[in-house]
């Protein structure tokens, strides 16, 4: 997209897009390096807020406001998701164990980095763009027509996406209401180890998983 | 011929009955009274029966284009419709009876939450059959994504389940972000979404880039069908998430995920120099394939734990279909399309199994399968033709479906495909060998080591019964005859 | 409530059913486009004597008009023509418009109606209806159709004797609590079945039949379609090779069944005897398939109730050879599914059975005497034959056991119960060779030339080494595994020699050897079955308190080491002069075995039967002599051995006019 710019619009643009780029990545690294989970967010905030930039760059404003207001509402939902799986102030370090995962992994990773550098670095000889794309019309970005195209071709992909968030609202809040639970797992281990032994008696000498149960209720 | 989007929707009947049934399902859980786990996996399956012959009903094999080009309705998108829909309706019965999903002595929990995620995966996996455009394809793969997030978290209090559907969004996050990335390079060199718009760009197009792009996408596909290096969230949240919904995420989205990498890969490399004949994207795939299976298999070979165990094996699988998608043609997609659908019955039937022992009383520890044989001999039948398909033995379907696969290898190799192909075919059957080590260490708990093991019979509920067994009957009967399912997978081919 | 428990799950699994029946129906009616369509009725023809003549009706049932080019007969088999149908020159049918043609069965020896084994063919009808399935020529746009003639066979003999004890399977699971007891007698029953109609077959057999003769110089042929738009076939036959190894499998698996009586009723005797039908399927169906695909599915399903039958109601290391055997004999399976891929995608367009067209073939007698694949290009530098030849090969050689690919086989036979060991040596073992004899020789002969040195090498190694590590046992059943080993190194070597006697040698080795093992096992499991040990020098004097016994147990291993006069010489001293001419100092150094096997039999004889007896087993032993059960399975096995060392004429001439066909495939490549 930035070759487009830097031919139609020149130096300032290319020298704000890497200014907005550079807080982009600078954010985003943020984000995943922090062990403060706020800090970690609050980079994620400033990362959208570039990128707000650089659809504001590309003429696209609507679609700026709305990166800022949906990501700002959408970030608050994030966090409260990722504290409640956190488990409040407890961290759980998700890292890929041993030797030869970790092996497959930046085997994987280092081709994907190589090949990025061979496109890179024989850009100017091959083009990433297959053509010259059409200049943007005069009500490009408008909310006028990011509605048009919401509700005439995107329509359907528009509604799977409010179906998304509608479903994904209710798995959140079941969730959170199983979380709440945790607190009398032990309680309800004993409960489900009573019912249990009512509906089937044969199966309950020693049952392993009202053992397993039990355990894990011990643990909390 | 593409339709617009209000004469659309009549061949999107399935998905709204699917809408319905969901709409029902979250307006049956804010209804006071508590729902009961009955009622609520009722409509559940009979909103999935019913989107089932719906999609069987309405099938045509002219193939249309839907919404300005979005969507596609064909034969091809239809067999995994029938994948997706099958699957669902085979967990929601399985679950009516499964201690970790909702547990049905502890109050009928989140019944009708549970099935209202469930179909909405399935319409997930629905989308991902019929996508012909990117954006479509994206949400299709995140709406599974994140259903499976929740569902693969459901098991209420257990720190297991909590633990393995965070590991799940963390990667499934990476690997969104990367196909993402693949997808906005694919857009830049079309300037499109539309996949086949992107196929004829991709022709003329330099072939680094295309390359570059179809890696990263590999990314995001290879997460939903778990191959290496994008598996290791697999173990995890097999172990930890309910066994229904594992049952589920070892079928269903691995079908989404695969008819999304054969119609965009089919699109793109028949033309595209990149991807086409000798260019190292062929290496990649069956290199990833053939990591993927020996990783899958020489990892499982140490569990203890069979959801663990089946989930690495389910990784060897998913390396084994990988295999038809590289040796691509007429041969390779009907070999990947006939052995997803055999494994639907397999994989379905060995997690089946699981929860019926569970179910139970049981554990999950192979050891503790000790003389299952003896107990439930039911469970322990269809388990041990679960895994005797699983390793690819006549006269089970698994068989079937493997020699497919290896067929479309070695038909690729013998027609100047190289030398590759043979090496590969190799080390797939002699990966079948290594498999069948550890499934009979399986066997063996059950029907050998069962001298300390109690012989008493267990009962098994009749709902578990009932799915065992229709489960097991096409798991043999495709093993010895094979023609109808050959015969669909073939019109689903042969319509794009 | 507890019955809606029932109820419900099961309504909802048959609405499943019934969607899935209405998939498939949509999908086969979706496919139907208008244009032309050749409809050709009926769609088979049998023909049940000499000079019927019968019509086929051509009608075209489509839209447009349909391109008929001329038709022709087309016969499946190495025979004459029989079939002769009315000419047809290119012509056009209007829609809805038929033509009739005459087809006639003219078999040319008016003594002999129905040639040997069938006549199979079909009328052939070229057309433009592109809905037909197969193409011969992908993109040339023409089109067959095809009316499938064949002449009446009678009753599906080798269908009746390898699906039989399938039968016997539901009644044995259905043996009410507390009568295990009749599951041996159902056992019996289902397995004496097809050793009746396998006798009765091998009555029927004519002998003189050669590949000339009919249907590739098969007989009781059955040959039909099986999958849609795939060209694998339910295609049984047998020749003289196979039809003696069925009789020696029906025939071992009733005395295995009798050897079974010692296993507890109390120990999952319904699953026992299930799987050794279920393992008596497998076994008769590899010997009668003739269809590459059907064959391999065969050999796999041997190896289920193997592992079962080995792991569970084996001895104290029995999970151990349980997976041995079963790893090591999978290993080798599926590089043969590979060789088996790549030969079919090596193989000339012909038609199926029922004259549809393919690309390649399964069909095993095709690929042998129609196809050659000396021009196949190399794979990653091989020779395709050679490599392709090098996989079957070692899929066989584990089977044999091919020493140094042996070592399953002792685990497996040391740990096994007696009625398994004897189904192993009498039977799984033949394989190996009879695939040899069957895949590299007939349809790979060059790689066989190329390969036959190494063979006998091989053979030699086999028939040295397996004596000699005999010789150094302790344990007789061990002993007696390894005499395996040995003596199924002369199969090999009789192989290698590619000359008639020495073939026939190997054939007759197999024979004789599967009879004389099963003896010499079921010997060492009623020794076991009393004393609960098999140390040599445990036992001694033998012959003192059980003479009944001991005159049996001389016999077998008295065949075993091949005196003359007894069935075991016959093999050995054809392969020998068979091998003789073709490799000579080979053959001086393997006469050698002939002494090492002479020692270690005489000296298992002298330990058990001679010398003192051990005073530990007078409760045993003495006045336990082989009682009826045991004689019953013993006797039958000891008639054949002696008859057929006096008097192998029966089992030669059986099985020359296939050893000739066998060498003309390979002089012939």
């Amino acid at each position: 997209m930035h070759q487009l710019h830097t031919q139609t619009v020149g130096l300032p643009a290319t020298i704000t897009f890497a200014i907005l780029a550079g807080l982009t990545v600078i954010g985003a690294l943020f984000t995943i390096t922090r062990r403060n989970p706020v800090v970690a967010v609050i980079s994620l905030v400033g990362t959208f807020f570039a990128l707000a930039g650089v659809y504001a760059s590309l003429s696209a404003h609507f679609l700026a406001i709305l990166q800022i207001l949906v990501y700002a509402g959408a970030i608050m939902v994030l966090f409260i998701f990722v504290v409640m799986i956190l488990n409040r102030d407890e961290i759980t370090r998700v890292a890929a164990r041993g030797m030869v995962r970790r092996g497959l992994g930046v085997v994987a990773a280092g081709y994907v980095v190589w090949l990025l550098a061979s496109v890179v670095a024989n850009s100017s000889a091959t083009p990433l763009l297959g053509g010259p794309l059409s200049e943007p019309g005069a009500d490009f970005g408008t909310v006028a027509s990011v509605g048009a195209s919401l509700f005439t071709d995107f329509m359907f992909p528009f509604e799977a996406v409010s179906l998304l968030l509608l479903v994904a609202v209710v798995g959140g809040l079941v969730v959170s209401r199983s979380e709440k639970q945790e607190d009398d797992a032990e309680e309800t281990a004993r409960r489900r180890a009573q019912v249990a032994t009512e509906i089937r008696p044969e199966s309950m000498v020693g049952g392993p998983t009202d053992a397993t149960a039990n355990h894990e209720a011990a643990h909390h | 011929m593409t339709l617009a989007n209000l004469p659309s929707f009549r061949h999107l009947v399935p998905e709204n009955i699917l809408v319905l049934g969901i709409l029902a399902l979250v307006g049956l859980s804010l209804a006071r009274r508590p729902a009961s786990r009955r009622l609520a996996g009722a409509i559940a399956f009979l909103a999935c029966l019913a989107a089932l012959a719906a999609t069987a009903l309405t099938a045509e094999s002219q193939p249309r284009v839907l919404f300005h080009g979005l969507l596609a309705r064909d034969l091809f998108g239809d067999f995994f419709k029938y994948l997706g829909l099958v699957t669902t309706a085979f967990v929601i019965l399985v679950a009516q009876r499964s201690r970790d999903a909702i547990d049905y002595r502890n109050e009928d929990r989140e019944a009708p939450e549970f099935y209202a995620l469930l179909l909405s995966a399935a319409l997930a996996v629905n989308l991902m059959a019929a996508a012909s455009d990117l954006l479509t394809a994206y949400v299709g793969l995140e709406l599974v994504s994140v259903m499976s997030y929740i569902l693969a978290g459901f098991t209420p209090g257990s720190r297991r389940s909590a633990e393995a559907a965070l590991k799940y969004v963390v990667y499934g996050g990476v690997a969104s972000g990367a196909m993402l990335y693949g997808m906005s390079l694919l857009y830049g060199l079309a300037a499109s979404t539309d996949l086949a718009t992107i196929g004829r760009a991709a022709a003329t197009a330099p072939a680094l880039p295309v390359l570059f792009a179809a890696v990263l996408c590999l990314a995001g596909f290879g997460f939903k069908i778990a191959v290496v290096p994008f598996h290791m969230w697999c173990p995890d949240v097999y172990e930890g998430a309910p066994t229904p919904v594992t049952a589920f995420l070892s079928v269903a989205p691995k079908a989404g995920g695969f008819a999304l990498l054969l119609r965009v890969f089919g699109q793109i490399s028949g033309h595209a120099q990149g991807l086409a004949d000798r260019s190292p994207w062929l290496l990649v795939l069956l290199v990833v394939a053939a990591t993927t299976m020996t990783w899958g298999n020489l990892a499982a070979l140490g569990q203890q734990n069979l959801k663990r165990l089946l989930a690495y094996s389910s990784i060897a699988q998913a390396g084994y279909v990988l295999l038809g998608v590289a040796a691509g043609g007429v041969a390779g997609q009907e070999a990947v399309l006939f052995y997803l659908a055999v494994y639907l019955f397999i994989s379905l039937a060995a997690f089946t199994a699981v929860a019926a022992v569970a179910d139970s009383g049981g554990g999950e520890s192979v050891a503790e399968y000790a003389g299952l044989g003896y107990r439930m001999p039911l469970v322990a039948f269809v388990l041990s033709v679960a895994l005797f398909a699983l390793t690819g033995l006549p006269p089970t379907a698994g068989f079937i479906g493997k020699y497919y696969l290896f067929a479309a290898l070695i038909e690729r190799g013998h027609n100047g495909g190289g030398a590759a192909f043979y090496i590969v075919a190799v080390a797939a059957v002699l990966n079948s060998v290594v498999s069948l080590y550890y499934y009979a260490r399986v066997l063996r708990a059950m029907y050998i080591d069962s001298a300390s093991a109690t012989h008493q019979t267990v009962a098994v509920a009749a709902v578990h019964r009932v799915v065992l067994v229709a489960l097991t009957v096409p798991t043999i009967l495709l093993g010895v005859y094979w023609s109808p399912l050959r015969d669909l997978v073939h019109a689903a081919v042969g319509t794009w | 409530m507890k019955s809606q428990n029932r109820v419900v799950p099961g309504l909802l699994a048959l609405s499943i059913c019934s969607t899935l029946a209405t998939l498939t129906i949509s999908a086969g009616s979706a496919a139907a486009t208008p244009g032309p369509r050749l409809r050709l009725e009926p769609a088979a023809l049998t023909f049940t004597h000499a000079g019927e003549v019968r019509e086929v009706t051509l009608r075209n049932t489509g839209t447009n008009v349909l391109r008929i080019g001329s038709t022709r007969v087309w016969h499946d088999g190495s025979g004459v023509p029989v079939f002769t149908a009315d000419p047809l020159e290119a012509t056009g049918l209007l829609p809805g418009q038929t033509v009739a043609l005459h087809v006639r069965f003219v078999p040319t020896a008016a003594t002999a109606p129905l040639p040997p084994g069938g006549a199979f063919g079909a009328l052939l009808v070229p057309c433009d209806d592109d809905t037909l399935p197969g193409d011969p020529n992908p993109g040339g746009g023409a089109y067959i159709g095809s009316v499938a003639l064949r002449s009446s066979q009678g009753p599906p003999l080798l269908s009746l004797i390898v699906f039989f004890p399938l039968l016997g399977i539901p009644f044995i699971l259905l043996v009410p609590r507390g009568r295990e007891s009749l599951t041996r007698i159902v056992a019996l029953v289902t397995t004496a079945v097809p050793l009746g109609l396998a006798l009765w077959m091998i009555r029927q057999f004519d002998p003189t039949v050669t590949r000339t003769a009919g249907t590739w110089g098969l007989q009781f042929v059955e040959h039909h379609g099986w999958i849609r738009g795939f060209p694998v076939e339910y295609f049984l036959g047998v020749d003289g090779l196979s039809v003696t190894m069925v009789l020696l499998t029906a025939l071992i698996t009733v005395i295995a069944v009798g050897a079974s009586w010692s296993i507890p009723l109390t120990q999952h005797i319904r699953g026992y005897f299930a799987l050794l039908l279920l393992l008596e399927v497998g076994m008769l169906g590899v010997f009668c398939a003739l269809d590459f695909f059907l064959f391999y599915m065969f050999w796999e399903v041997m190896l289920l109730p193997m592992y079962f039958l080995i792991g569970i109601w084996g001895g104290p290391r029995k999970e151990y050879a349980a997976i041995k055997f079963f790893l090591y004999t999978l290993a080798g399976s599926v590089l043969m599914l590979l060789a088996i891929i790549a030969l079919y995608y090596s193989s000339k367009a012909t038609y199926l059975v029922d004259g549809t067209p393919t690309a390649h073939t399964f069909d095993m007698m095709k690929l042998a005497w129609a196809n050659d694949f000396g021009a196949e290009s190399p794979i990653a530098g091989f020779a395709f034959p050679r490599i392709v030849w090098l996989a079957f090969f070692v899929a066989f050689a584990i089977k044999v056991p091919v020493v140094p690919l042996h070592t399953w086989l002792p685990d497996a036979h040391v740990e096994a119960p007696t009625a398994v060991s004897v189904i192993l040596a009498g039977v799984l073992l033949k394989m190996g060779v009879y695939g040899m004899m069957r895949v590299n020789l007939s349809i790979l002969p060059e790689a066989t030339h190329w390969a036959a040195q190494g063979l006998a090498v091989l053979g030699v190694v086999g028939m040295l080494y397996g004596a000699l590590v005999a010789m150094a046992q302790t344990d007789l059943k061990r002993l007696v595994a390894y005499s395996s080993v040995s003596h199924m190194g002369y199969c090999l070597l009789g192989l290698s020699a590619l000359t008639p006697t020495g073939l026939t040698g190997a054939v007759a080795q197999m024979f004789n050897h599967g009879t004389i093992t099963a003896m010499m096992f079921l010997l060492v499991g009623a020794l076991y079955d009393r004393t609960h040990t098999r140390e040599l020098s445990q036992f001694g004097g033998v012959a003192h308190v059980m003479p009944r016994y001991a005159t049996v147990f001389g016999l077998a291993f008295m065949a075993s080491l091949g005196l003359p006069g007894l069935s075991g010489f016959i093999g050995e001293v054809l392969v020998f002069i068979g091998a003789f001419p073709a490799w000579q100092a080979l053959t001086i150094t393997a006469a050698l075995s002939v002494i090492i096997t002479a020692a270690y039999h005489l000296s298992a004889i002298e330990k058990v039967l001679l010398g003192p007896f051990n005073e530990r087993w007078r409760s045993a032993l003495a006045g336990f002599d082989l009682d009826l059960r045991e004689a019953a399975t013993l006797v039958p096995l000891a008639i054949i051995v002696i008859v057929l060392g006096f008097w192998p004429a029966p089992l030669l001439t059986t099985i020359t006019a296939t050893v000739q066909d066998l060498l003309t495939a390979v002089a012939t490549p």
